[in-house]
């Protein structure tokens, strides 16, 4: 019996003892190095070289620099340029760019707390897939931040440091969560880019954004077809596509005054509520029938008209409906002519609400081209101001 | 012999829905909608119901003789030697699934935490708690399950009220899944062998404090997983839609990984969550090694069951370091539990059915 | 013949090797010669300085020898000199009736008519006799009688009654327990003025003959728990009992676990209260500490204060505590996991701040843990032992002074000292000091497992922590009750307290005999009751 425990014991420390010989995964926070936002734009072709223009990206990262950050006692944590590094590194795909990153730096670099990546125009119009896929496999990167496309280089939308960036790939991610949380900006982060690239009744947006001086701005959106980008709208088509695909309130409208045409009132919408139902129209086509129900209030009048009047006030609410409903019928229409690109998400409705139909459809993309856009818009303008303007 | 320890019917119930809650749901949302599309839910609730029926017969087989383990009926209801082989066959399996169990966790925490870590320690470091586990008698098993209970509940309930906001409708409609009853019913047999793990009862029935409560507990014992499987599935088909979660090996984890925690300490949560789902493999694994080494012992007729502790180690650590890729682990997993899914519909049928035809009953309890 | 007398003289040697004035007490008797009784006592006793006998003669007339035995220190001089030699020597004897009383029994006339002492015993075996002066009584031999007295003049220096120093509280009773068993077991019983208190004493230690005395409620306590625990203590073959640890340490369940099984508290409002439970007090001579069991590992979160404020408030600091053990245990461990496993949990400021400052510090963060929880456990030690007046400063100067200078050194990151800060004063907040540093042990092994597996190591620690505790019994009572078994009903003390109107019954787990506390049953209201 004396033996069969000395046995075991001896089992026990050497299993203990097997495990405690390493510490594996032990890498501590300081050894390394965090990166914060990554750009990837194409690299420039070296003459002379073998590649083609689009085949060689420059992954551009942006590191944190932690010692400036925190730790010393007193001193004001430093800013923009001083707290951040970029370095770039050149390769045919991420993985091998970053292992050329790597040999650039001190320390191994960390996914964990990637807050942006952000895509060149024309990188982003070449189709990203192959470049998300890194990103997707890796455990550390965070699924909820941000893909961006940039109007013209990455690289220089990271080298653009606003005033108020402590640290600039945070002071990015707090832009989009604002605008975000405002309804200005559709809440697409990575893992719901990636699901609306793969999903077949769906495509992605991104948020577009273009830097100058040292002011980072939005620009619109980017509109995607599959994983290639094919266009792009301004802000206020942006307001659009949320008002109708996202279900947000989307920005305010302007519209001109009941009385006094060279006024304007400006309308800012706090509420939407919004229905879409697919239906087979009889030439077997589909229509969509929108409903949608906004709920505002007037921020600004630049004429004296006096809104508790009913009849003003009704048409006041109409005029922001038949605006609004212009808006989106430009905007569906332009989408689907000229990119044909379901960023709203219709085919997901049809597979959603018409299952049958939709195992029946090959090419979604054919069928939306011949889909048709039936909107009602009502408004309920809630209040009008604090006071009318003196007369 | 016997287990004099007796196990409360709370307890009892905490044990039948911490066994289930394991391994099985890293990868149910995925092998589900595989078949089943968004009707994927459904399918949960036919193998639950499935798993239900099964778990209702064991306990009727069992309430015939109270004072009886598997084990021991087998033997008066057959002879001597078909009882132990079956008792055997059942021992065996709950071996290889509680190895397997552990394997499937760890391949998982390797592929998605602890990257440079061999798996083999992770396994070891495992087995060595749950070592420890075992080696206690039948009342601290039942009352270590009652406590993690609610270690495993509470967590699951924050996270899924956490991620509910990310669910998009759309994503979860059709809700039958559109493709007609078929698929469904294939999907909820194959949801039904990731509720195996509640047949460890007929190892339990005898210790009970109160028989009576008996069908009581098991249900309730089994609804809570049920309704875990449930939202997990919803919950993953809502936030990643069908198609993208055929591309997740591990869509419970990807899951967390989505979901927001805003303004704490604490910004992702997915090692936490995995924390508390190393508890509820814990006690999965725990909990069925323990019968199997009970039956074991039962079935060798040995005195004490922690002397068969230490023999069977190795096998363990066999079993779960046998398939040698990730792929190898989830085609072992589906061969075994597809062995226990018939163990499970068999055994405990002809049992009665001949425990019935003969009239064999066990002794009334005392 | 040679070989005899060496074989003689060898047992001569053990048997003087083993020679135990005890044993010698219990082999010879008690003669009618005074003489030959003081020497035997002689004998047994040794002439130690501080043994007196004092000699005198019962009255000028009668002429009997008589002597009076006892250890100088223990006795109470004025008792001696008051109530024993002066009613022996001066008043009775000298009267004209001493002849009567050479015919009568001279020992019953002076149990009956002479002494005027509270507690009187007349023996006749030698080892009850020897036993009276080492207990701090005296002992009175007449020549001519067999008879002894054994006279209660116990009288030594007692600390005052005084707060208890280990667990102070805000409100609540002052008055602690002290060092003599007799001052206890009288707080005890001031506070429960019920006839049903029983004590009962025993001894315990071959050398040191320790008084410990039992305390329970008849008719309430489970009559099974109480004769365990005389069981277990009968059972204990100890040659000295210095303190209740000593006690304590015999008759606990696990002997090897951290855990305190038994609780050990110096407020006599405490002791009571848990008695009202059902619990079993054991009071021991020699020390202030009582113990109580059989307890539970809740019993150690609660403080008698609980019970004083309101309940949301006790509630409320029920929380705090369990919050404070939490810290206690896996702050440190969840640092390493964090910073050198997961820094992708945290937010991203938060982890460069950490990052920035671990920049300059050379050790892994693990060293660094490891290195301030060492320091701080030293420095906790060092500050108990240190003399009163500097013990609170260099405790202060050691944490302030250390922690700065080690943080303007580089050797630790801020937030290594914030964390361990944090950690110690958390483990402060438990109230029992015993189950305090347990956790704070544990705490160690904790911290080796993350270092090795992160947050997954952490976690099978944990497991296996909740498991041994679990496991844990004391006195067939699980540990972890009322969370595991769970006790619904007996959740409303556990992790909140719950309104005292509301806890109508007492611990159900601790299988009461009486299970109301309040007369009236199912009566809700408070209110109604007080008015």
């Amino acid at each position: 019996m004396n033996y069969i425990k000395c046995f075991k014991l001896l089992l026990i420390i050497c299993l203990i003892s097997f495990i405690t010989t390493g510490c594996w995964d032990l890498k501590d926070i300081d050894q390394r190095s965090i990166i914060i936002a990554i750009g990837i734009d194409f690299a420039e072709t070296p003459e002379g070289s073998n590649y083609e223009h689009s085949e060689l990206i420059k992954l551009t990262a942006q590191i944190a620099i932690p010692q400036k950050l925190g730790g010393g006692a007193g001193q004001p944590p430093a800013m923009g340029e001083e707290s951040v590094w970029n370095v770039s590194a050149v390769g045919l795909n991420i993985s091998m760019a970053i292992m050329q990153l790597n040999e650039k730096l001190q320390y191994e670099i960390f996914l964990g707390h990637v807050r942006a990546i952000i895509f060149s125009e024309d990188v982003a119009k070449e189709g990203i897939l192959r470049y998300l896929n890194y990103f997707r496999n890796n455990p550390d990167f965070r699924r909820l931040s941000y893909i961006m496309i940039s109007e013209d280089k990455a690289e220089d939308v990271l080298n653009t440091y606003p005033k108020t960036a402590i640290i600039q790939g945070v002071y990015l991610m707090n832009m989009v969560e604002t605008a975000v949380k405002k309804g200005n900006m559709p809440d697409i982060p990575f893992i719901e880019f990636v699901i609306r690239l793969v999903d077949k009744g769906i495509d992605p947006v991104a948020i577009m954004i273009n830097s100058f001086e040292n002011k980072i701005k939005f620009s619109g959106l980017a509109v995607f077809k599959g994983e290639r980008m094919v266009g792009k709208m301004n802000i206020e088509e942006g307001w659009s596509f949320i008002q109708l695909a996202e279900k947000k309130q989307g920005g305010f409208e302007v519209v001109r005054d009941v009385k006094d045409e060279l006024g304007r009132v400006t309308i800012f919408f706090s509420g939407i509520q919004s229905n879409l139902r697919p239906m087979l129209t009889e030439d077997d086509n589909f229509l969509f029938k929108v409903d949608l129900d906004f709920e505002g209030r007037a921020i600004s009048q630049e004429t004296p008209t006096d809104y508790s009047n009913q009849i003003l006030f009704n048409e006041l609410e109409q005029r922001v409906s038949n605006e609004v409903k212009r808006e989106l019928e430009v905007l569906f229409y332009k989408i689907q002519k000229k990119y044909n690109s379901d960023i709203f998400g219709f085919g997901e409705m049809v597979r959603a609400y018409m299952p049958k139909e939709w195992d029946k459809i090959d090419n979604w993309r054919e069928k939306f081209r011949t889909t048709k856009l039936d909107i009602t818009v009502r408004t309920k303008i809630r209040r009008i101001g604090m006071t009318n303007l003196i007369q | 012999m016997k287990e004099h320890g007796k196990l409360t019917e709370r307890q009892f119930a905490g044990i039948i829905a911490n066994t289930l809650i394991g391994a099985g749901n890293l990868v149910l949302p995925r092998t589900l909608t595989a078949i089943a599309g968004t009707g994927a839910w459904i399918a949960v609730l036919i193998g639950g119901f499935l798993s239900l029926v099964f778990m209702l017969i064991i306990i009727r087989l069992g309430l015939r003789f109270p004072e009886e383990t598997l084990m021991e009926y087998g033997t008066h209801i057959t002879n001597k030697w078909i009882g132990k082989s079956v008792g055997f066959l059942f021992c065996s399996y709950w071996l290889v699934l509680s190895s397997l169990v552990i394997r499937v966790f760890s391949s998982m925490l390797v592929s998605s935490v602890m990257i440079n870590t061999p798996i083999e320690v992770i396994i070891i470091a495992m087995l060595l708690v749950v070592v420890y586990f075992i080696r206690h008698d039948l009342q601290v098993i039942g009352r270590v399950n009652e406590l993690y209970f609610i270690f495993i509940i509470i967590p699951i309930l924050f996270g899924i009220f956490l991620s509910i906001s990310e669910v998009n409708p759309i994503r979860l409609l059709p809700l039958t899944g559109g493709q007609g009853f078929l698929p469904l019913l294939t999907a909820g047999i194959g949801s039904f062998f990731s509720f195996l793990g509640f047949e460890i009862i007929v190892m339990l029935i005898p210790s009970i404090t109160t028989q009576k409560l008996t069908y009581n507990y098991s249900i309730k014992g089994l609804l809570s997983p049920l309704v875990v499987y449930m939202t997990i599935v919803l919950l993953a088909v809502g936030i990643f839609g069908v198609e993208e979660l055929q591309n997740l090996t591990w869509p419970t984890l990807e899951l967390i990984k989505v979901t927001p925690f805003p303004g704490l300490i604490l910004e992702r949560l997915e090692v936490v969550f995995i924390s508390f789902w190393v508890v509820a493999i814990f006690t999965t694994s725990g909990n069925l090694l323990y019968v199997s080494i009970l039956g074991f012992s039962q079935v060798l007729q040995i005195e004490e069951h922690k002397t068969l502790i230490f023999p069977l180690l190795p096998l363990v650590f066999f079993f779960a370091m046998l398939p040698g890729s990730i792929y190898k682990v989830f085609d072992m997993m589906d061969i075994i539990s597809k062995v226990g899914g018939l163990l499970v519909c068999s055994i405990p049928v002809l049992y009665y059915l001949i425990s019935v035809i003969w009239d064999k009953k066990g002794d009334e309890r005392s | 013949m040679k070989k005899k007398n060496i074989r003689n003289r060898i047992k001569e040697i053990i048997n003087s090797g083993t020679d135990n004035p005890g044993e010698k007490a219990q082999e010879k008797k008690l003669s009618k010669k005074l003489k030959e009784n003081l020497q035997l006592i002689e004998d047994i006793i040794g002439l130690s300085d501080d043994v007196v006998i004092r000699k005198f003669t019962l009255g000028n007339k009668l002429g009997i020898k008589a002597a009076l035995i006892f250890i100088d220190g223990l006795i109470d001089k004025q008792v001696i000199n008051e109530s024993i030699l002066k009613p022996l020597l001066i008043e009775e004897f000298s009267a004209e009736d001493t002849k009567v009383l050479a015919v009568n029994d001279i020992v019953n006339f002076i149990k009956e008519n002479t002494m005027t002492i509270n507690e009187l015993e007349v023996v006749d075996n030698l080892e009850e006799a020897v036993q009276g002066p080492l207990n701090g009584d005296s002992i009175l031999m007449i020549d001519g009688y067999q008879q002894v007295f054994i006279l209660n003049s116990k009288g030594w220096k007692t600390r005052e009654i005084s707060e208890p120093q280990t667990e102070s509280i805000i409100r609540g009773p002052r008055d602690g327990f002290v060092e003599t068993l007799r001052i206890n077991t009288a707080l005890i019983r001031r506070r429960l003025k019920h006839p049903a208190l029983r004590i009962k004493s025993m001894n315990v230690g071959k050398y040191s003959k320790t008084d410990v005395a039992i305390c329970y409620i008849e008719g309430l306590t489970n009559k099974h728990l109480v004769e365990e625990v005389k069981e277990r203590i009968n059972n204990i073959d100890i040659d000295n009992v210095l303190e209740s640890g000593f006690i304590e340490q015999l008759i606990e369940d696990n002997h090897i676990s951290p855990f305190p099984q038994i609780l050990s508290t110096e407020r006599p409002d405490r002791v009571v209260a848990n008695m009202l439970e059902g619990r079993i007090a054991i009071v021991t001579d020699g020390t202030p500490f009582v113990l109580v069991a059989p307890v539970t590992f809740s019993v150690f979160l609660q403080s008698p204060e609980d019970y004083y404020d309101r309940f949301i408030i006790g509630s409320f600091l029920r929380v705090l505590r369990f919050v404070a053990i939490v810290i206690a245990l896996i702050l440190p461990s969840l640092y390493i996991s964090v910073i050198a496993f997961h820094p992708e949990m945290i937010p991203t400021q938060l982890a460069l701040a950490f990052a920035g400052g671990r920049a300059a510090v050379p050790f892994p963060s693990y060293m660094e843990a490891f290195m301030m929880t060492g320091l701080m456990e030293l420095l906790r030690e060092a500050s108990i032992r240190l003399p009163n007046p500097i013990g609170p400063t260099i405790g202060i100067v050691g944490a302030l002074i250390i922690g700065e200078a080690a943080v303007s050194a580089s050797v630790v990151s801020p937030f290594m000292v914030i964390i361990v800060a944090t950690t110690t004063i958390a483990s402060f907040a438990i109230p029992d000091y015993s189950a305090a540093i347990a956790l704070r042990l544990v705490k160690f092994p904790l911290m080796i497992l993350s270092t090795i597996f992160g947050l997954y190591g952490l976690v099978l620690g944990l497991i296996a922590l909740s498991v041994h505790l679990v496991s844990l019994k004391s006195f067939g009572i699980p540990y972890m009750t009322p969370m595991a078994p769970s006790r619904i009903n007996d959740l409303k003390d556990a992790l909140l307290r719950a309104p005292l109107w509301s806890m109508v019954t007492r611990p159900q787990y601790m299988r009461t005999k009486n299970k109301q506390r309040f007369s009236s049953k199912g009566d809700d209201d408070g209110n109604e009751r007080t008015r």
